[in-house]
């Protein structure tokens, strides 16, 4: 239990949740905005605008998970995070929600910059690709194919895919 | 209190810069023109996304609609001029789509698996050239000694037909020829019309265990003893005249069906051996050698000889158990690919005694 007074954070539907500074921390846009005010900010509620009480709540639960977790490094384009799509077992059963809230919560992990929690969101998509054909991928995230056949086996055979 | 009241007052607007100045999710400003959940995200979303994919996934969800393609463009070489095996992987997913198209493993280009010559079904039309496909690896391994159209030669198999079956086998008839093309039993008269007192028959059974397609041939051979096989009366044929007269006429024909490409002129050495156990001795009614493997490829088979029809009649029986391997390599192994692999080898020695540790009977037993 952290000593430091806790923060209040105001979704965007006007829902005020109260959190350990601590976790609220694991969010850069918090961090920062905290380490602007200083101490005045836990006087007063933190808008949200973008993010809802029902993802907020999400997003918390994975900080208070994640709370003692070494802050990540700058790893934005290193191999080895780009390469595995492995994810933890807790992260795992947690990313286990609908299509709409697992984007709403890689679109909130995106505006906190929460870049671990990004990562568990869009490792989480990238599975759900990986190893599907584009009509499987189609139906998995309900995308309309605006190809006319005419189109696809033109771009079938500009690459060289199929026999001419 | 009105001190406090400020400092609050400026908490509160500072609060609110910093959050406006903030960029707005531009899912925001797409979500009206778009409905999938993937699609809504912006395009520095779906990178981040994209990164975590190998390529044959960026290419495959490229190719879900337009927008998809233009964002995903410049992710990867749709030549694939680098990397054959994600093209491979890549194309393997799109066939998926394609149900009259397969890849061919050798050239890594989607054929029309349907239109290809009757006489070579379900090649890859680049089979030819030596170029695209490697030689060494595009050897046809027998298969059928009788099977239309080829009269006087073995029909042959090869990998494009082993990938064909396997994968009308896993997908259904609308993606592949399916097995009963493989599975039949020749009739007799067919077989072997040119030597009196003669008959070959064979049964094949064509089956896929763990994703490899397995051959289980029974070829029978039946040698009359008499001198005039068409009467019963007739007297018996001394054994030195049958030898020569019909039954080495007859195993070199038979040799020439029941085997693999490795084990020509061995099957019918080893049908001599168990016959000679078994004609030049007293015993057991039937002599088999057991499970002989062949050293190269995945084939392994067994010879009886038999005394049938009141001491008339020599059967010789020879099983064999061919395993093709699967269609991806990590399902296949070097004896399945020497079926199909350059130098033919069968001028090296069959190591009898040093089988390949494998039972291939077992194996298939298992489907």
């Amino acid at each position: 239990m952290s000593s430091s007074k806790p923060l209040t954070l105001s979704s965007s539907d006007g829902e005020e949740i109260l959190v350990d500074r601590e976790v609220a921390e694991r969010s850069i846009l918090i961090k920062n905005m905290v380490g602007d005010l200083g101490e005045e900010a836990m006087e007063e509620p933190i808008p949200i605008p973008n993010v809802n009480a029902a993802v907020l709540k999400k997003v918390i639960e994975w900080c208070i998970h994640h709370k003692h977790d070494p802050p990540s490094a700058n790893e934005d384009d290193s191999d080895s995070r780009k390469k595995s799509t492995d994810i933890e077992e807790w992260d795992q059963k947690f990313m286990q929600v609908d299509q709409e809230m697992l984007f709403e919560i890689i679109l909130a992990a995106n505006y906190l910059d929460i870049k671990a929690l990004l990562d568990v969101g869009c490792k989480t998509v990238a599975n759900m690709i990986k190893g599907k054909s584009p009509e499987e991928i189609r139906k998995t995230f309900n995308i309309q194919n605006d190809f006319t056949p005419e189109e696809e086996d033109q771009i079938r055979r500009e690459n060289e895919w199929a026999e001419e | 209190m009105n001190a406090l009241r400020s400092l609050k007052d400026r908490i509160s607007s500072r609060l609110r810069r910093i959050v406006c100045l903030s960029p707005p999710p531009p899912s925001v400003q797409v979500q009206a023109r778009r409905i999938s959940t993937l699609e809504r995200l912006p395009v520095e979303l779906l990178l981040c996304i994209v990164s975590f994919l190998p390529t044959s996934s960026v290419a495959c969800l490229s190719l879900t609609s337009k927008w998809h393609h233009e964002a995903l463009l410049n992710q990867f070489d749709p030549k694939w001029r680098d990397d054959d095996t994600e093209k491979a992987r890549f194309l393997r997913l799109l066939e998926e789509d394609v149900p009259e198209m397969m890849v061919c493993c050798f050239c890594n280009i989607l054929y029309r698996w349907k239109k290809s010559s009757r006489y070579l079904p379900y090649r890859c039309p680049n089979c030819y050239d030596y170029k695209r496909h490697d030689y060494t690896s595009t050897r046809d391994a027998p298969w059928c000694y009788i099977h239309k159209p080829y009269i006087i030669g073995p029909f042959l198999i090869y990998r494009n037909m082993v990938d064909a079956f396997l994968r009308g086998f896993a997908k259904g008839p609308r993606y592949g020829p399916q097995l009963e093309e493989l599975n039949h039993t020749s009739k007799p008269e067919v077989v072997a019309p040119f030597l009196e007192g003669v008959c070959i028959n064979k049964t094949i059974d064509a089956r896929v265990v763990k994703g490899k397609l397995l051959l289980h041939s029974i070829h029978t051979l039946s040698v009359s003893l008499l001198a005039q096989p068409s009467s019963p009366l007739t007297s018996r044929l001394d054994l030195s005249q049958f030898v020569s007269d019909r039954l080495l006429p007859a195993l070199y024909k038979f040799d020439h069906e029941a085997r693999c490409s490795h084990t020509m002129n061995r099957v019918g050495a080893a049908i001599l051996y168990a016959g000679r156990l078994r004609l030049g001795y007293y015993g057991d009614r039937t002599r088999s050698l057991d499970l002989l493997s062949c050293g190269r490829c995945a084939t392994d088979l067994r010879v009886r000889v038999e005394l049938d029809g009141g001491g008339t009649h020599v059967q010789i029986e020879v099983e064999t158990w061919q395993s093709l391997g699967g269609r991806d390599s990590d399902n296949r192994d070097k004896a399945e690919d020497a079926h199909f692999s350059y130098p033919r080898l069968s001028d090296e020695s069959f190591d009898i005694n040093h089988p390949p540790v494998r039972n291939l009977e077992k194996f298939q037993r298992r489907s």
